[in-house]
């Protein structure tokens, strides 16, 4: 998990200054269905902590201080694990600094607390099978926490749950 | 000219099995806490548009939301990175916006 610090101008592309380990020693393997499996989404919270995606592991972890650590922390500390985490891969913040996931085992999007309860699911994708397998990938939070933009990556389409 | 920090992520890809936009159940995860939630006010999922380009590429990955204007992009619009080339070949998609940009885009 690698920190990177970017010089941005108006008129150019960004440059690269620095480049800090953050995070470190996440489960990876290759994948006859997919070309690597290991840590995937990554999200800021507003208390300068890195949510991550641990996908192998099938839980979420947090690194704390990731904007200023200048030491890897690890794996983090885990936030949580199994539950309705079903291989999290995309991950998100939403406004109140909830966790957004994505499964790719169900095609469910889950919601935890920074303190690890998982409150909330919501299947976006069901189809295929396992039912919604393989779909999920990407999200995001719409402007102003209008609603959750996902991919799928079977349909190839841009959703917006909202 | 600014300087930001920003965060990257370890390289990952994942499965790609068929399936098509299903229907979807607002339900409280497994031992949850009752707690008022971010997505449990959500009950319609509205398809935006295909993540195919002309290219043919498929197997939208990454999504991310433009939060400033600047260059072609405005603030609001979304951005899609493809993994695939419209052979299905993993890895090769090319990230597209317009004609030169890092990913495709909508609005």
């Amino acid at each position: 998990m690698l920190r990177l610090l970017l010089t941005v101008s108006d008129d150019g592309p960004p440059r690269l200054r620095a480049v800090t380990r953050i995070g470190s020693g996440f489960g990876e393997h290759t994948d006859p269905a997919a070309l690597v499996i290991g840590p995937t989404g990554v999200g800021l919270g507003g208390s300068g902590t890195l949510y991550v995606a641990d996908t192998v592991a099938n839980r979420i972890t947090a690194i704390p201080d990731a904007v200023f650590r200048d030491e890897s922390a690890g794996t983090g500390t885990t936030v949580t694990a199994g539950g309705a985490l079903n291989g999290p891969l995309g991950l998100a913040i939403a406004p109140g600094d909830d966790i957004l996931t994505v499964n790719s085992g169900d095609g469910n999007l889950v919601e935890t607390t920074p303190h690890g309860s998982q409150v909330a699911t919501h299947q976006l994708d069901n189809t295929g099978s396992p039912p919604g397998a393989g779909a999920l990938f990407g999200l995001a939070v719409a402007p102003h926490g209008h609603g959750v933009y996902f991919v799928d990556d079977a349909a190839n389409t841009l959703d917006l749950l909202h | 000219m600014r300087v930001v920090q920003r965060i990257a992520l370890a390289a990952v890809a994942t499965t790609a099995s068929a399936a098509v936009t299903a229907g979807f159940v607002i339900a409280p995860a497994a031992g949850a806490q009752t707690r008022a939630s971010f997505i449990g006010r959500f009950g319609t999922v509205t398809t935006i548009a295909s993540t195919v380009p002309g290219n043919g590429d498929v197997n939208p990955y990454g999504v991310a939301v433009v939060t400033h204007s600047q260059g072609k992009l405005h603030r609001g619009d979304v951005l899609v990175s493809n993994f695939n080339n419209s052979g299905n070949f993993q890895g090769a998609g090319e990230p597209r916006h317009g004609a030169a940009a890092p990913a495709h885009r909508f609005r």
